[in-house]
């Protein structure tokens, strides 16, 4: 019960914070939807297909949603302790400090959401409606799935910026090595052979992989592997996070580097 | 019962230098040394020291932030180290300055969030928070953006912050810095309330005139050490026969203090302080009654303003105890 207040609390926080700030319209809206546009003027010149298209409006959207999560689990242990000066509180409250961080993240996710939206309306303007979500309850479950997922896969990137700050600096490199894993914007296909065996390993591949198969009408079995892989993935991802978080915690205990950082 | 322990208490800080060629060196910072004290069930126990003494150190190991490096500290009966969890359902934490809340959302959305996050339930948070609201003050600001709050109502939401699971110690660490002195005085009136409450209380502070008027007990920290410990009339006592002359120089020369510290032989304390052109100088001595007819006549009548004489207070005794005798200039 503790942890599910936390997780709320935290949860509705960060949505205060961040939903309607006028520098989210950028991130959140214009980037997924411009990615998803490029993407599609791009495809236009060689392919017709609805499919292909689909797939690269939910990448431009997941593409977006990835960067304002990345941002997120790199800035928010920054932001805290030196815009609000709240980290010292965080730390000592009793809610478990993943509980906080991942409901930040999940929070983050859910104003993502906005830009999958913001790319498919603006490829079906594009394309002057030519493009339909078939499956759409299927296509509703797999977004929710791949927020999730997502967001927890950014929650490893929290801890490990703190263990590896120099990390902050390249924040752009941490972002468009999963752009490629994932296949947002092109098939994994195309990639070197040994980046397909990397691929299922990021759970952004198979958010991809569920959300274009929902979009093009992969039925609830098609699309039952793509969901217990990002399900799986997920609950992994989040193990290794708590890990990683407690540890940072322990450290920040010993070292004293809240308070002299 | 004591409610806190603290036995022995150490802690140092590892940090790198900048060193030749922009090597790094490490380099260690004690910033406690063995401090010990106790504070009993319901008592306002005060640490008073210089910038930098160990006060916040000592607040963030007893909030369970930091681990000491040696000694041991206990908080109700459980461990700092191994039982945080445990102590942090039962304390309230107040770091000073505005930080610490956000701007951006009401003085109702920040309370609701801490809410949250020491777990209380709705119904009780619903209860709470116009409670401890109503108590500092600031029910009819609940809605407002906490960014438009000045800084001692700010100050007033953090306490609010910190009562909101009803805890039964508080650390409070500088309460009142940066605060004007009618923002200052409602804080005290707050924390004196608290007090009266029931509640544990360890408030950290640089204004002796605090820790006089709300604290039962004192501790007087320096460099990481504790360097006494009693109650603020016990600590004025501590200096009996010194008497406090403040004198007004109207026209400031070399040599003056050099004849001042003279004058008031070996254990003489002097402070200094500019004041437009003039400079304050605030001597402790035990020769105060016939100093004072002595200092015209040293440092040339046309050159001295008003001479004043008087017991020494807490902060006098305080100077005196940090600093030692000859040791205060810097003050």
């Amino acid at each position: 019960m503790n942890t599910w207040r936390a997780f709320d609390g935290a949860f509705t926080m960060h949505l205060r914070l961040y939903t309607f700030r006028r520098s989210r319209f950028i991130t959140a809206i214009v980037a997924p939807a411009t990615t998803g546009a490029i993407g599609v003027l791009v495809l236009r010149t060689t392919n017709d297909s609805a499919a292909a298209f689909c797939r690269v409006l939910v990448g431009g959207g997941l593409a977006g949603m990835w960067g304002s999560l990345l941002g997120t689990a790199v800035f928010t242990l920054r932001r805290e302790r030196e815009w609000y000066g709240t980290l010292p509180l965080l730390s000592v409250v009793p809610a478990p400090v993943e509980a906080i961080f991942g409901a930040y993240l999940l929070a983050e996710a859910a104003i993502g959401f906005a830009g999958i939206v913001a790319s498919l309306l603006v490829g079906w303007g594009i394309l002057g409606g030519r493009i339909a979500i078939v499956s759409p309850d299927v296509f509703a479950v797999s977004t929710v799935l791949s927020a999730v997922s997502l967001g927890a896969l950014a929650l490893v990137f929290m801890p490990v910026v703190v263990l590896l700050p120099i990390l902050t600096r390249w924040i752009n490199m941490l972002e468009y090595p999963v752009w490629l894993l994932a296949g947002f914007l092109f098939p994994v296909a195309l990639l070197p052979g040994w980046m397909n065996h990397l691929s299922p390993l990021v759970s952004a591949y198979w958010a991809t992989e569920a959300m274009s198969g929902a979009a093009e009408g992969s039925g609830w079995s098609g699309i039952l592997p793509d969901w217990a892989s990002l399900a799986g993935l997920s609950a992994g991802y989040v193990a290794l996070s708590i890990v990683l978080l407690r540890l940072v915690v322990t450290r920040v205990r010993h070292s004293g580097a809240l308070t002299l950082g | 019962m004591n409610t806190i322990t603290v036995e022995e208490l150490q802690r140092t800080y590892a940090i790198e230098q900048r060193g030749f060629l922009g090597l790094h060196r490490p380099r260690t910072i004690e910033a406690l040394r063995g401090v010990t004290f106790t504070v009993g069930s319901g008592e306002l126990f005060g640490l008073v020291g210089p910038n930098g003494a160990g006060k916040t150190t000592i607040v963030r190991i007893l909030s369970t932030l930091l681990l000491p490096t040696q000694g041991k500290a206990t908080v109700l009966g459980y461990d700092v180290a191994t039982d945080a969890k445990r102590i942090r359902r039962r304390i309230g934490i107040l770091f000073g300055g505005e930080r610490g809340l956000y701007g951006r959302v009401s003085a109702w959305q920040n309370l609701r969030y801490f809410a949250n996050l020491y777990a209380l339930p709705t119904s009780v948070s619903s209860r709470r928070i116009p409670e401890v609201l109503g108590l500092v003050g600031l029910e009819d600001r609940a809605g407002d953006r906490v960014d438009t709050f000045s800084r001692g109502m700010k100050q007033r939401l953090h306490i609010a912050r910190c009562l909101l699971h009803e805890p039964e110690v508080l650390f409070l660490d500088e309460p009142t810095i940066g605060l004007d002195p009618t923002g200052a005085r409602e804080i005290r009136d707050l924390v004196a309330k608290l007090r009266a409450l029931g509640h544990t209380i360890l408030l950290t502070t640089h204004y002796m005139h605090e820790a006089d008027i709300l604290c039962d007990r004192v501790g007087i920290i320096n460099h990481g050490q504790l360097v006494e410990l009693a109650t603020p009339a016990e600590l004025r006592l501590r200096v009996p026969d010194l008497y406090v002359i403040e004198i007004d120089i109207l026209e400031p020369s070399p040599g003056q203090l050099d004849e001042l510290r003279r004058l008031g032989g070996p254990d003489c304390a002097l402070t200094v302080r500019d004041a437009d052109g003039h400079q304050i100088v605030r001597m402790q001595s035990e020769r105060g009654p016939a100093l004072v007819g002595e200092i015209p006549n040293a440092l040339g009548r046309n050159r001295v303003g008003l001479i004043t004489l008087r017991e020494p207070t807490l902060e006098d005794a305080y100077i005196r105890l940090v600093s030692g005798p000859a040791g205060a200039e810097a003050q």
